[in-house]
């Protein structure tokens, strides 16, 4: 591995992808979403980029930093922040149990609609605790799972134009997608 | 594609489709009734093309959602929540339907009658 051995070139683009997250985490705000506090998560490509380009530990920082600012500076430490939060939580697991598959036998696009289920389920389980209704859980399954297809798709193919523009191509093993 | 890409696809495909599969979505048993569930209030009520009414849900923060049942349909009209959500979210006129007001821990839900009703029905 060529940089990742390189401290301050891993801070200084595990710190840009975190800006990037946060910018990203505003602007899908503009999309409709079908719960109130639920996100699409297509910030989650940033935390996604994070781990191809280095390693688990990198998409864990850039992701929990993005919801903690997030939640401190713009929404408050609310509900939403909870779900966020599941939703990360969630994610990483998936991503802790699924990453090592990738670039092998697991396409990046396939890791991110994994880990937009997880980041979904979290999300969903929060608001189904928070109105104490587990029916709420199962109605939204559906309409969940398809947008993390969509979302997972889509965050997968962000974060290998990401790795591209920020050079993957050159650490040996760890090719674009 | 890897080997294991469409075991991802499938795998989310089938945990979107379990509740449908077992039932536990939009079954359309009986006439359509409203459920208001809150931390207050758990209400029930029939829709038929002559109930007109509005319910106003207090929160436990001291935050109120007005719902109003028009007929068959059911909308959120007003609520002093921040996001108003679930006044955004309009009419729900089928079964499945619902608007959920997370800060005061609200949600409005369109259903057949037959769907696990509780006691409090009327």
């Amino acid at each position: 591995m060529n940089w990742t051995g390189y401290p301050s070139r891993r801070l200084a683009v595990n710190g840009l992808l975190t800006a990037l997250a946060i910018c990203v985490n505003q602007l899908e705000g503009m999309f409709p979403h079908p719960l109130p506090g639920v996100k699409l998560g297509l910030a989650n490509a940033l935390g996604l980029a994070a781990f191809g380009l280095f390693d688990f530990k990198d998409a864990v920082m850039v992701s929990t930093l993005r919801v903690i600012t997030v939640g401190l500076t713009f929404s408050g430490l609310g509900l939403s922040f909870g779900c966020s939060l599941a939703g990360v939580g969630c994610s990483m697991v998936v991503l802790l149990l699924l990453g090592r598959l990738w670039p092998e036998r697991l396409s990046l696009w396939a890791l991110g609609q994994a880990m937009a289920m997880g980041f979904n389920l979290g999300q969903l389980a929060v608001v189904a605790w928070a109105v104490s209704s587990p029916s709420l859980f199962l109605s939204y399954l559906p309409i969940m799972a398809g947008s993390s297809l969509v979302t997972g798709f889509a965050t997968g193919t962000m974060a290998g134009w990401l790795m591209r523009k920020a050079g993957a191509s050159k650490s040996p093993g760890r090719g674009p997608i | 594609m890897k080997v294991l890409d469409a075991a991802v696809v499938l795998t989310i495909a089938a945990l979107g489709l379990s509740p449908l599969v077992m039932g536990v979505s939009p079954s359309v048993s009986g006439p359509l009734v409203v459920r208001i569930s809150s931390p207050t209030l758990n209400r029930t009520i029939r829709l038929d093309p002559s109930t007109h009414l509005t319910i106003r849900v207090q929160s436990r923060d001291g935050g109120f959602n007005l719902v109003e049942v028009q007929g068959l349909k059911v909308r959120v009209s007003d609520a002093d929540c921040p996001d108003r959500e679930c006044v955004k979210r309009g009419w729900l006129t089928s079964p499945g339907d619902q608007a959920v007001c997370l800060p005061h821990r609200l949600v409005v839900r369109i259903e057949g009658d037959g769907d696990e009703l509780d006691g409090l029905s009327q």
